[in-house]
């Protein structure tokens, strides 16, 4: 990808990809990784300031012997997601505005 | 490196975070390998970067945090420098928590040092101009004396009295100066360090 990802943009595809339900970890990354070139290590701290802020929590689920830890977007995390979804519409408005110019 | 050498390795490397932190850490990549497989273990761990390398993302992230929020400055007097004090803290505890090399190692030391070396330095102007000011006093009040005695020898003690006590006071507002401009510059050093090293391997 050419173009750089902000912080608030990927908290905007986390936020994104759990309100279409909960996920754990490694399928959270594997699917915002199709989309975006990040690292398998760029999400932890992410998930953990999101976690922090309080728009997601988590649960566990056993799973043959050992842990999955899920994550869920909670209603806070829903209002936030909807406030970054107004603002990439707005957002890509102006640069689509921009960029048609030529 | 397989799995587990990989994780008692990252472990190793955040041994200076604290204890839930690292606990944290470790289940999340602990789960998350499990998750991708042992098909998928070799091309996870080669992305993942080195243990150290993983560590230090760890470690810069919690400390970028404060930084950031260090920044939206626009609070009182008193809070600021509270934070700022704060920020310094991180900065210190950041530089400890990341693994590096000697030869950084040496260069931060040598940063220190220097550092004490100018705040005596400055410590010892300050103390040199406040005795030159008891000098400029002390002739100040003899010539106050002298000049009903002899007003030529009186006026001119005077005036040399004054003349060491501006002096005096020039230093001393360049030296503060000179002091908060030393302790900004170290500050923002320091920073730089740790965010250098943070963007190493972004």
């Amino acid at each position: 990808m050419v173009f750089q990802l902000g912080a608030s943009l990927l908290d905007a595809c986390v936020l994104g990809v759990l309100s279409g339900g909960d996920a754990y970890g490694y399928t959270l990354t594997q699917r915002v990784k199709q989309v975006i070139d990040i690292s398998e290590s760029t999400l932890y701290p992410v998930l953990r300031r999101l976690q922090k802020d309080g728009y997601l929590t988590t649960y566990d689920e056993p799973i043959q012997g050992r842990n999955r830890r899920y994550y869920q977007i909670t209603d806070s995390g829903r209002e936030k997601f909807d406030y970054y979804c107004k603002e990439w519409k707005d957002f890509k408005t102006s640069i689509d505005g921009l960029l048609e110019r030529n | 490196m397989n799995k587990q050498e990989y994780l008692n390795e990252l472990r190793k490397n955040l041994k200076r975070l604290p204890e839930q932190e690292i606990n944290d850490a470790l289940e999340y990549y602990t789960e998350y390998l499990e998750e991708a497989g042992p098909e998928n273990e070799a091309t996870v761990l080669e992305e993942l970067g080195s243990p150290k390398e993983l560590a230090r993302k760890i470690i810069i992230e919690a400390v970028d945090k404060e930084f950031s929020e260090d920044n939206e400055e626009d609070i009182s007097e008193g809070d600021k420098k509270e934070k700022s004090h704060n920020s310094i803290w991180t900065i210190l505890l950041a530089i400890l928590a990341i693994p590096m090399s000697p030869v950084v190692v040496a260069l931060l030391l040598a940063l220190y040092v220097l550092f004490f070396a100018v705040l005596i330095t400055l410590a010892a102007l300050i103390l040199a101009f406040a005795i030159t000011s008891v000098a400029g006093i002390l002739v100040f009040i003899a010539g106050l004396i002298v000049l009903f005695i002899n007003p030529g020898i009186g006026f001119s003690a005077l005036g040399a009295g004054l003349i060491i006590i501006s002096l005096f006071a020039i230093f001393t507002i360049l030296v503060v100066k000179l002091t908060k401009i030393t302790f900004v510059g170290i500050k923002r050093f320091g920073g730089k360090i740790v965010h250098r090293k943070a963007g190493k391997k972004k």
